[in-house]
This record gives structure tokens, sequence and C-alpha cells, in this order.
């Protein structure tokens, strides 16, 4: 049983604000991915858990023991860091057994042990090398074994995969996620990547500027983003954000955007006019925009070919939100299969969307609007 | 690669090659050095005159006189009234070696010397100790900077003569006519070589007894000790009586025993003291030298005597000072200085006596202290003026006043009569103990001091590493003097090898 | 355009004259440091080497060669072979202690607490101190009479120790200043290393359950061997060297018990007056640091870490 919450965990730095008031609850066995951009208190947490910084208002419980002030090396976990932290000068088995040399394990079950960790890991024939002789990928399972040999509860990664080709990292991926399966322990893992975070987590948490701003499986993550931040943050390519005017008109709102416009239906219009918004932003992602005949008119500015799709750039006609630009107006990526007819620059065309597929925020504080 | 390894072999063998080529050293010939150089050695020998080939100065020369020498032929070197022609006064270089009191005496009494006549200029240098100062003229004869006139140990006699460096004063003596008849004769005496003097005479120093009266009292000592035994005696009553933890405090120095030889009227060394014939070996393994390492034996081995190392740091007089011990032997010199120190001790009341013999003392005391060499160097004018310094400075007032500023001997007679001295003898009659015990001694080759090659190494090397046995590992007084004996004979060998004696 | 025409032969001349052009500029550029470590360094060795071979009297006047009888005479003399003794011993004392207390005190100085910088500089300081003003300095502490050290003695009811006059503290005395001169550098670069080791390792042992005496032994020697290599050379040969302090504080005694080669080397041509002798002891003593030296390196480098 070893799950681990914060509870109005802080951390300040003086007079900047690391982590603001965070409450996250991970049950045990969960795979949980803190994501978002630099500086945004991911490494704080994760170091908070691990014990290398001391939190400055807060708790937190590991196993549903507290253990705010207790010392990292009696926190029964693992850390895996950026660099992998590996000792140059010690060879690969040395390394791996170094923690339980640490706890005075005696050498005949410390050598069984790495050896059980290294195999687990493909790391047979490497045992007698030294990291320095080492690629990224092997560094990266040495410091994995190393953190396995222990059998903690739980596993800290701090952006483990941030050092290797891209290659090696999809290949990596699969390895933790299986890791993860066959051991059943809870992992914590830092990413600024939102990929990663996507594809392996069972559930991540999205954090800006020390706070959390949305945890959830990844799809809902992905099918219903809390605010503004996180909308733009998950997603690639990021969803279109467009602010449109609200208009009443009987029956119901009316948004316009540039020279078109739209009705929304009943329940939303309900919900935004409940709000008493004057402005709203629009939330789309590029795969549900249609080209067609939509109620938007746009111009297309360029047409990007990926080989198994497309991705159109339009800007939308009527918002000259930026007189003097290249290209004034909004812009918005539409997602198009291979299969479906090209448009050509500078064409003139029309876009629309399901209305299920909206979503809508407050401009100003971001937040969700829920029909 | 190649290029490297032969670029490097060839910058190393033209370092090697300069190195067998540089120098002018060897490519000298130096005429004097393989003739009759020393002229103390060879009693029918005359002086051969040093003088400088290579000098552009219009130096006087003289030729070789491997014969004994008329005088004039001497005097021709100190033209003494070149100063005459001079234009413009002429600046001498004078290198000294005395720090705090004496040095502030001798630059006040260089600073009146030049103040009270314009032919003359003196630069006063200090270069450190005798022995520093020494190295650096040695350094110089092989090409650098000589002075002109340099204050050296009374122990670099030998080593003055035989380095080719000098001008004998004896020749400024003879061209002018100048009369030792004032002096103590044993000052002139003790720099005489040969009948020629070689280095002027200046600051005269022997050891004296200093002692603590008030600690001397509290023990119930009565006068000062004057023997070695007396000494022990007063010693022994020191320390039982619980006034000090030691009745004296005993330094390093070597000199002591050169002392003690000539209190008792004995040669150090063979070759009548070196004065008549180069010294071959050293003449203290007998029963006087064993009864002097078994007294400074038994002395610290008994406790009765502290070894407080060199005394370079004054730690004898400290231990006066702090009680340690009661009585110590050191220069006159230092006398000045102790006195103006003792006045933070009111516990101290400094008394001094005559430096304590062995037994009877049928010699006297040896001339210490330093004396003014003058450089060969130099151009006629140079020379006049250096010989009208130091006689200007050996003049009865300039003695009377070195001489009360210091606590060196006045070695002018009639410098006694002068009032500076009369008072001072009448207030502080610790000054005119070094003198008294002077002018006591007689004349003999035992009382004129031994002149040994290298002096200072055979101290360093012989006698402190002896003493240093008997008083830190407790070495037998027998043993401690056969191995001094045996160092100080192969040091004395060592030199006339080398000098090629 | 008018272009030459480019044979083989045309462009191995071009090749061999652009080399040779190299080569001279290369030299060309070398030559001020070659000259000053010619003037300074080869040829006043070139010559000790040579002055070795001669025996002079003590004016420079008088030479007579005697061939190898000066270096045989050295290396069978008791007394040189007491200083190598004197200097090994000095050695002992005082390079392992240096490299430790130094080491020590950058490893203290090294937390991230307010006002560390004062200490940091107070521990460095010793590196501004010259030989000369430590000696004095120590000259008063250790002074039987008056000195700080004899005082405290005193007070405790002790005896005096007498450090500059016996023998057997004599060493340790001139070790003390010397070891105290030392710090300054070895604190310094110490530092330095310590600086350069990264943060990470550290928190990843503390994690791993390493205690403070095994992140030292474990990962903090082997990473500053390096530093801590070229501390133990650099030191053991300016020990080697050591002269400034024999000089002011013991003159080599008591009973030669501080007789250290270089300043045996300085007596013999200073106040032997007697440079022939002289130089060849220089020169034995030069080999005999060299072989030192490489034997240090030979044994001690194999066990020093490189590089991550």
């Amino acid at each position: 049983m070893a799950g681990v919450s914060f509870n109005g965990t802080s951390k300040h730095f003086d007079d900047v604000v690391a982590l603001d008031q965070l409450d996250l609850e991970i049950p045990d066995g969960e795979f949980l991915v803190l994501v978002g951009p630099s500086g945004c208190g991911k490494s704080t947490a994760l170091r908070i858990i691990a014990g290398l910084e001391e939190a400055t208002e807060g708790t937190l419980h590991i196993g549903g023991v507290d253990v705010t002030d207790v010392e990292p090396q009696h926190r029964d976990l693992a850390m895996v860091f950026q660099s992998y932290a590996l000792y140059p000068h010690k060879t690969v088995r040395q390394n791996i057994e170094f923690p339980l040399k640490s706890r005075k394990v005696p050498p005949a079950d410390r050598r069984a042990e790495a050896e059980t960790a290294a195999t687990m890991l493909g790391l047979g024939e490497l045992m007698d090398r030294r990291p320095g002789q080492l690629s990224g990928g092997q560094r990266q399972r040495v410091a994995l074994a190393r953190a396995l040999v222990r059998r903690p509860e739980v596993f800290l990664m701090d952006e483990p995969l941030s050092n290797l080709d891209a290659k090696t990292r999809v290949q990596t991926r699969a390895e933790l996620s299986e890791l993860h399966a066959t051991l059943g322990a809870t992992f914590i893992y830092v990413t600024h990547d939102q990929v990663e975070a996507m594809t392996m987590g069972t559930r991540i948490a999205v954090l800006d500027q020390g706070r959390l701003q949305q945890v959830g499986a990844p799809d809902d993550v992905y099918d219903r983003p809390a605010n503004l931040f996180v909308a733009g943050f998950i997603g690639s390519p990021p969803m279109n954000i467009v602010e449109a005017a609200v208009e009443r008109i009987d029956g119901g709102i009316r948004l316009a955007i540039g020279t078109g416009a739209f009705d929304l239906p009943e329940s939303w219009g309900a919900a935004v006019s409940a709000t008493g918004i004057e402005r709203v932003a629009i939330g789309i992602r590029p795969e549900h925009l249609r080209i067609g005949d939509g109620p938007i008119d746009g111009v297309v500015r360029t047409v990007e070919s990926l080989g198994h799709e497309r991705h159109i750039v339009c800007e939308l006609a009527g918002t000259d939100h930026r007189p003097g630009d290249l290209v004034p107006g909004d812009l918005v990526i539409v997602r198009q299969s291979a299969d479906d007819p090209a448009p050509r620059m500078g064409e003139a065309i029309h876009l629309g969307a399901e209305a299920r597929h909206l979503h809508l925020f407050d401009p100003d504080s971001g937040e969700r609007i829920d029909p | 690669m190649r290029f490297r390894r032969r670029s490097t072999a060839l910058v190393l063998s033209l370092a090697l090659v300069a190195a067998a080529c540089g120098g002018d050293d060897d490519a000298d010939p130096a005429p004097a050095t393989t003739e009759a150089d020393t002229p103390a050695p060879d009693p029918d020998d005359g002086p051969a005159p040093t003088d400088p080939d290579s000098g552009d100065a219009p130096a006087t020369t003289a030729a070789d006189a491997p014969d004994g020498d008329p005088p004039s032929e001497l005097a021709a070197l100190c033209p003494v009234d070149a100063l005459d022609d001079a234009d413009g006064a002429v600046t001498i270089e004078f290198w000294h070696s005395m720090t705090v009191e004496l040095e502030e005496t001798l630059r006040s009494l260089v600073t009146d010397y030049n103040a009270s006549q314009d032919r003359v200029q003196v630069n006063l240098v200090f270069q450190g100790s005798y022995n520093e100062s020494l190295d650096k003229y040695l350094t110089a004869l092989r090409g650098g900077t000589r002075p002109n006139i340099v204050q050296l140990e009374e122990t670099a006699l030998q080593l003055g003569v035989d380095s080719d460096g000098f001008v004998p004063l004896q020749a400024c003596v003879d061209a002018s006519g100048y009369s030792f008849d004032d002096y103590i004769q044993r000052t002139v005496s003790a720099y005489t070589v040969d009948d020629v003097l070689w280095p002027m005479p200046f600051n005269t120093s022997n050891p004296i007894l200093y002692a603590n009266r008030a600690a001397l009292d509290a023990a119930g000592v009565g006068p000062l000790p004057t023997t070695l035994a007396e000494i022990r005696t007063a010693a022994e009553a020191i320390v039982e009586s619980g006034v000090a933890p030691n009745g004296l405090s005993l330094t390093s120095s070597s000199w002591i025993i050169e002392q003690l030889f000539g209190l008792a009227d004995v040669e150090y060394v063979n070759g009548a003291n070196g004065r008549e014939t180069r010294a071959t070996e050293v003449l203290f393994d007998s029963e006087l030298g064993l009864e002097v390492f078994t007294w400074l034996h038994d002395m610290v081995n008994d406790g009765l005597a502290t070894y407080v190392g060199s005394g370079d740091d004054a730690e004898h007089f400290i231990a006066l000072a702090l009680g340690q011990a009661a009585m110590t032997i050191d220069t006159t010199a230092a006398l000045r200085s102790v006195l103006i120190g003792a006045r933070d001790f009111p516990d101290v009341q400094v008394e001094v006596g005559p430096m304590p013999s062995i037994g009877s003392r049928d010699g006297g005391v040896l001339v210490g202290g330093a004396a003014l060499w003058l450089d060969a160097e130099t151009s006629d004018e140079q020379r006049a003026a250096a010989w009208d310094f130091m006689t200007w400075l050996n003049e009865p007032e300039q003695q009377a006043t070195w001489h009360a500023g210091t606590g060196y001997v006045p070695i002018r007679q009639s410098a006694i009569e002068l009032p500076a001295v009369t008072d001072l003898w009448a207030e502080e009659p610790e000054f005119r103990t070094a003198y008294d015990q002077l002018v006591a001694g007689i004349e003999s080759s035992a009382t004129a001091g031994p002149v040994i090659g290298n002096h200072a190494q055979l101290r360093e090397r012989a006698m402190v590493p002896a003493f240093e046995q008997m008083y830190l590992n407790a070495m037998p007084p027998e043993t401690a003097l056969q191995q001094a004996v045996a160092e100080a004979n192969a040091v004395i060998a060592d030199y006339n090898r080398r000098t090629g004696n | 355009m008018n272009r030459r025409p480019v044979n083989d032969r045309a462009r191995t001349r071009t090749r061999t004259r652009r080399r040779w052009r190299e080569r001279g500029l290369a030299f060309t550029l070398l030559l001020p440091s070659l000259l000053v470590f010619g003037v300074f360094v080869f040829y006043p060795f070139a010559r000790t080497f040579w002055l070795g071979f001669f025996e002079t009297d003590p004016f420079g006047g008088r030479r007579t060669f005697v061939g190898l009888d000066q270096y045989t005479d050295t290396l069978t003399s008791s007394s040189f072979r007491n200083s190598l003794w004197v200097t090994l011993k000095f050695t002992l004392l005082t390079v392992p202690t240096g490299l430790a207390l130094g080491l020590g005190l950058a490893i203290l100085a090294h937390q991230k607490l307010r006002g560390m910088g004062f200490y940091r500089t107070v521990f460095s300081s010793t590196v501004a101190t010259s030989v000369a003003v430590a000696s004095l300095m120590f000259i008063s502490l250790l002074s039987p009479s008056v000195g700080l050290i004899n005082q405290a003695i005193r007070w405790f009811g002790g005896e005096p120790i007498f450090f500059l006059q016996s023998p057997g503290w004599a060493l340790v005395a001139i070790s003390a200043v010397t070891v105290w001169q030392n710090l300054g550098i070895i604190f310094i670069v110490t530092s330095a290393g310590l600086q350069s080791l990264p943060d990470d390792l550290y928190e990843s042992a503390r994690l791993d359950g390493a205690s403070a005496w095994s992140r030292f032994v474990d990962i903090t020697v082997p990473l500053l061997s390096p530093t801590l290599l070229f501390g133990f050379v650099v030191l053991t040969i300016t020990s080697f060297q050591t002269f400034g302090q024999v000089d002011l504080l013991t003159n080599g005694g008591p009973l030669e018990a501080t007789n250290l080669i270089v300043f045996s080397i300085f007596e013999t041509a200073f106040r032997d007056f007697n440079p022939g002798s002289a130089a060849a002891q220089a020169v034995v003593l030069f080999f005999i640091v060299l072989v030192l030296t490489a034997v240090q390196f030979k044994i001690l480098e194999r066990r020093v870490f490189y590089g991550r």
C-alpha cells in the first residue's frame, strides 16, 4: 500500500512560489505523469516526494504515513534522474549494487539481486563496463536497474527520456510501460513533453506556475480540458483557440468570428448568457474542423503535407487583430486526411465543425463553460 | 614527431655547450692566484699586491714581489693625496652588517662625516649578517658590483687575504705615514698578517659575563664569578636556592672556546695560530680542550645551565629577563641593547663582569668584532677617500661616540679621556668591562686569535654539532671533543686543498 | 580567370612549402618561451651539471677538474643521506596531513550556508603569506619563553617544550609551518574540484541510503582523484625544495634534525663556499626527485579516475 498524497503542499524559494497549495492523491500502483512547461513546479513536486526538498507548507503522505519530515533514505522510494546520476568510476554492476551495499546487504544477495535487475532490463552483457562506455539508452537502463534493485514501493522519474534520441525514446517509452505493468508499483513521472504524458500515464496531472490545472485520465484531459491552459497545452498540433463576440438574439446566443457567425445550441446558449460575458473563447481541435460549407469564412495560407495527413493553416476572414503584420488575422489549423482533396494556397474556404466538438471558455478566467 | 625530438635535442645541447663555455672563470689566467698569493704563510715572501688588471679605473699597479718588499712599493697602491686632484665629491659605497642601536649609531656617524666635509660622500648600505654580506661580496667578486668598503667579521681574515679582492690597508698606512701609537695595539696586530695590516680595525668587541644581580643576591652569591669553576658554584647556589631553574643560559656559539684558549694563552691552531704559516690542524685536542668540553657538558647535563639554541633569537637574554637563568655570556656589543631592554623587567638588575677564564688569566681575550676592508677594484681617488673616512671613524671623538652608543670597545687609548667616555663610565661602568679586559691582555700569537681559512664553516660544522651532541644527547665530552677535532681538521684540509695550498 | 594547371608535383611542392612555413611560424611563436626557459632553466641546469665536475675555491678563481668525484662523494656521504632521510620524513609529515586538512576544510566550506564566503577567504588566505612571514609568526608562537603555545602549556602546569631547540620537535615544528602554508593552495584546488562534482550524484546516493562517510569515500574521493594526485605530486616536489622555513627557524639543526636537502645544499654553497660540491648535490637531488615523481605517477595514476 504505497500511494502518495499531497495535502496543501507548497514550496517557496525566497520570494518565488514554486508550488502553490498542491492537493493531489496518487493511488497505489498508478502511473502518474506530472506534466507542464518549464518552471511549472513538476520537478519541485517530485523532489518533495523524494525528500530532497522540504515543503514550506502542507504535508506529504506515502503509504498513508506522514513522511513530511522523514529523511530521503527512509522513504522506500527510488529515483531516476534526468542525467541518470550514475557513478562514473564504478562499473555497471557496482552501480546497480550500490543501494544494496549502502544498506549492508551481504555480497551474495547483492549480486543475485543485481543480476535479476540487470536481466530484466537487458543489461547482462554490460555488467563490467563503465558508464562512460555506454550509450544513452544503456545508461538509462542502468539507472533504472539501480532503482529497481531495492524493489521500492514508489518509483520517481525526472524527465528520464529527455536525453535520448527520438527512436530510442519511443522504444524506452514502451519498455517503461511494460515495467510498470510487471512491477505494479507506483510510478511518478515528470516530463514537459505532453506526448509522453498522454501515452504513458494512467493519469496525468497538468501543472502551470506552481498550480495544479487538471488531473485525470489522458483521454479525459484531452476531451474535456478544464481551462484554456490545459486546452492549449495538451494535444499536438495544439487546439485552435479563437475569440468570438457574443451576440444576443432572440432564442439564444450567436457567436460572431470575423465575417462569419453561428448560433449556439440552446444548452450552450443558456450557459453562456448566464455568465454574462461579452466575448467567449472557442476551442476546436484541428482534427474536428472541416473545410466545406461551414459558417466561418477563411483563406488558406499554407498547406503542410505530412505524408499521412495534411495541416492546412487558414486565416479567418474579418479578424484583423494585428494590422501591419504579414498575417494580420487569426489563424487556425485544420487536420485533413491525405485522401481528401487538398485546397490551394490563397483559396477562400468555409470552415465548420460539429457542435459536440466545441469547447467554450471564459476568456478572462480561462475556465471551461459547460452546457 | 621527428622535428620535435630533434629540436629538443638541439636546445639541450646548446644549453650544455653554453654552460661549458660560459663564464670567464677558467679562461682568466689570474696570475696572482697561482703564485704566492697569500703573504701570510711564507715568511720570506713579501705581500703580493693584488691589483685588478681588468679595471679601467686608473688604479696603480705594482709588479709581483716574491721577496721581502720595501713598504714603499705597497704605498703606491694607496695614493692618499689623490683626493686633492679630484673634482667634486668622491662617492664611496660602504657595506655593513650593523643592526638596531648599532646601525643607528653608525648611521649618525656617517651622516656627520658627510656633512663635515665635501670631498667624500659615504653611501651606507646594510647587507644583512656578516655571513650574508661576505656571501654577497664573494658573489660580486665573480662578476658583480663590488663595494668600496666592506665590513667583515674577524673570522674572515684568511678568506680576505686569500681572495685577492682587497688592497691591504698597510698600503695606505705606508703612503701616509699613519701611526697606530694611540691605538690599543692588540686591535691592530689582530688584523696584521706577516707585518701587513689587511683590514682597518673599527668595531672591536669581546665577550663579557651578563648577570642578574637581583637573582644572585637572592641566591646568596657574592661578587661575580671569574672562572668556570666559580660560575659552576654560583649556578649551583642559584638552582639549589630555587631562585631560578638554571644558573646559566648557554648558546651554541663556539667563539667562547676560542676566547677561553686566548685567556689561557694557548694557541688554537698550529702555525703559530695560523699567523706564521697557514694552519693545517686544530690544537684543542688537549687537556685544556677536554676541560672546556667537560665543563660545558656537565653544566648542561647536571641541570645547572639551559641550552637555548644559537642565540640568534636572543633567547639567552630572554631567559635572564624571565627568570629562567641568572647568568649568560655574550658580546659586549649587545650591552646597550640589553640595558635598554632590561628597563622593561623591573626584577632584573643587569650586572656585567669580565669573560670568565678556565684558570689563571695568562693571556687575554681575543679581539672580536669586525674590521673594514678596502676593495681592490677602486680608483686612486676612491682609495684615498676610503682612507680618509676610515681614519676619521677611528679618531678618538668618533670612537668615543661609537663606544657610548653600542658597547664596542674604544680602540683609541686617548678616547677614554674624552668626556663622552668618562661620563659614560661614571654613570654606566658596565661599559668599561670589555675595554679593561682587552688592554689587560698580553700580546702573543695565542691572544691574537686563530687565523683559519673557513673559520665560520669550522664553527658550524665542527664545534656546534659537537656541543649539541653533548647538550641534547649527553654525548660524553671525550667523544664530542674527538668528533669536533676530526671534523675541524677536515674543514681546514678541505679549504687548503681547494685554494691550492 | 586564369588558373594555373594543378599537377601532382605542384601539389606536393606547395604542401611541403606550407608545412615548412607552418613549422617556421610555430617555432617563431615558441621562441619567446624557449628563450625564457633556456636562459632561466636549461642553461642554469646544464651549467650546474657542469660545475659538479670541478672542485672550486671560495673565490671562483681556482677550478680543478675532478671528474665524478664530487658526485660519488655526495652519494656516499652520510650527511647527504641524512638530509635525504630527514627530507623524506618531512615529506611524510607534511604531504598527507596537508592534503587531508585542506580537503577537510574544503568539504566543510562547501556547504551552502550564509557567510561561507568569509570562511573560504580565510582558509585560502595562507596562499598570500610568504614563507618568511609564516616562519616569523611561528617563531613567536613556538618560543619557549614567550610563545603562546608554551604559555598555554605552563598555564596547565607543564614544562615548556623547546620546539625549535630539541631534535625531536624541530622537524615537527617545521612541518607545522609548512602544512599551515600549504593549506591555502590545497584548499583552493580541492574546492574547485568539489564545485565540479555534480549534485545529483550525491542526491542519488542519499536516496540510496549512503552514509556521509560512504558518500565521501565512494563518490568524493574517487571523483576528486585527479585533483588529489596533483596536490600529492606538487606537495611532494615542493617539500623536497623546502628552504625558507629551515633557514629562518632552525638553521638545519639541532643536530641536523631539520637539515633538509636544499638547505644542506645551500650551506655547502654559501657557508662552506664550496659551489662545486653543492652543484653535484643539486644534480643528484634533481634525479632523485625525477625518479620519485615518475614512481608516484606510475603507482598512483592507475587509481586515478579521469573524466566521466
